[in-house]
């Protein structure tokens, strides 16, 4: 009866634990990396290099930059921010700036041709 | 004998609760931490903080739009944004290659220095946070020099721990009527971000939910060289408390 009582008070102890160190008290989030920086931020962060494109026109460049979000696959960063411009409340002349520099991404490297989701 | 070991059980339960206390808190904390996601660019390491400074800063140069660049260096949850600005110029322009970065740094953090508070006349009513507010103003500025539009108030909405809210419900009050927005709908300029177009001569109250926060909301007077005004915006990051 005691072994049982103990393991019961242990399992206890467990769910209290993980309960207050996942939910209560998580781990303090700080240095994070670029790739787990929330949506909105992913795709401004997109159009930020869009609008240096605009200026700087060098798609080698601009898929340097996009490296810094999604480390090794720069068009599926793009893609992601054009499905986020076209459903959020970007203006036109955002939009475009996006779709110029994912034109010019694809024209840059053939290799990195995608099919466009619907 | 008997009366002894009954009385050592509560400490017996007590053991394994703390055994089992301090296993999950090993778990949760070291072996196997909760998987964070949705991160904001204030939680970025320092490196990577200085990308996205530097991209601010060319995109700045690149458009021109130094209320959205504005926004974006807030992002990052700089005590001083324009010395940190100064501060990565200077180290840019110790690398040939960075010339350019460095200029565009260098031209930002004037740009945002042109805006500071002492622009504005001291005629100028400042809005104020009500008493009972369960937020409380951690930024204020008035911004002059980038409207050609008409007067805006512009919100940064943060929940305790500084983080943007977005889909929250503000609404503001004048004798003539209510407008209601919501934070997010500009979400190129943040998550937690709306904005209102004020009228002049009106006096409003911004609520959030339901809840009023500032009072005294005036469309902003900024004076230009040779006394000249034009309309200003006034910007308010609010954070929970």
């Amino acid at each position: 009866m005691r072994y049982l009582l103990f393991g019961i008070a242990i399992v206890l102890g467990l769910a209290g634990g993980l309960y207050y160190g996942w939910v209560v008290n998580p781990v303090l989030v700080v240095d994070t990396a670029p790739d787990i920086l929330r949506s909105d931020f992913q795709a401004d962060y997109v159009l930020m290099v869009a609008e240096v494109y605009q200026s700087e026109q060098n798609a080698e460049r601009a898929l340097e930059r996009l490296n810094f979000l999604a480390g090794g696959n720069p068009l599926e960063s793009m893609n992601a921010a054009l499905d986020f411009a076209a459903t959020s409340a970007y203006s036109k002349s955002d939009i475009a700036l996006l779709n110029d520099l994912d034109s010019a991404l694809r024209k840059w490297d053939p290799s990195l041709e995608f099919t466009p989701t619907p | 004998m008997k009366q002894n070991k009954e009385s050592r059980s509560p400490l017996f339960l007590l053991t394994g609760l703390l055994l089992g206390l301090l296993l999950g808190l090993a778990i949760a904390w070291i072996l196997f931490p909760a998987r964070t996601v949705d991160t904001s660019p204030a939680e970025l390491r320092s490196d990577y903080k200085e990308d996205y400074r530097a991209l601010t800063a060319l995109a700045f140069a690149s458009s021109g739009d130094l209320g959205r660049a504005q926004s974006r260096i807030v992002l990052l949850g700089d005590r001083d944004p324009v010395r940190e600005l100064n501060a990565q110029a200077q180290f840019a322009l110790l690398n040939q290659d960075n010339q350019r970065e460095a200029r565009a740094l260098g031209q930002l953090a004037q740009a945002m220095q042109s805006l500071p508070p002492s622009s504005v006349p001291d005629s100028v009513e400042q809005p104020s946070l009500l008493p009972e507010a369960i937020y409380q103003i951690t930024e204020e500025q008035m911004l002059c020099g980038d409207q050609n539009g008409p007067p805006l108030l512009k919100i940064f909405l943060l929940d305790a721990e500084g983080l943007q809210q977005s889909g929250i419900s503000l609404s503001l009050l004048t004798d003539s009527g209510e407008e209601e927005t919501f934070t997010g709908l500009r979400p190129e300029f943040g998550a937690g971000y709306a904005q209102f177009e004020l009228n002049q001569g009106e006096t409003y109250t911004l609520s959030v939910g339901e809840e009023p926060v500032l009072e005294g909301v005036k469309a902003a007077i900024c004076e230009g060289d040779g006394g000249v005004h034009s309309w200003g915006s006034w910007l308010f990051t609010l954070q929970g408390t």
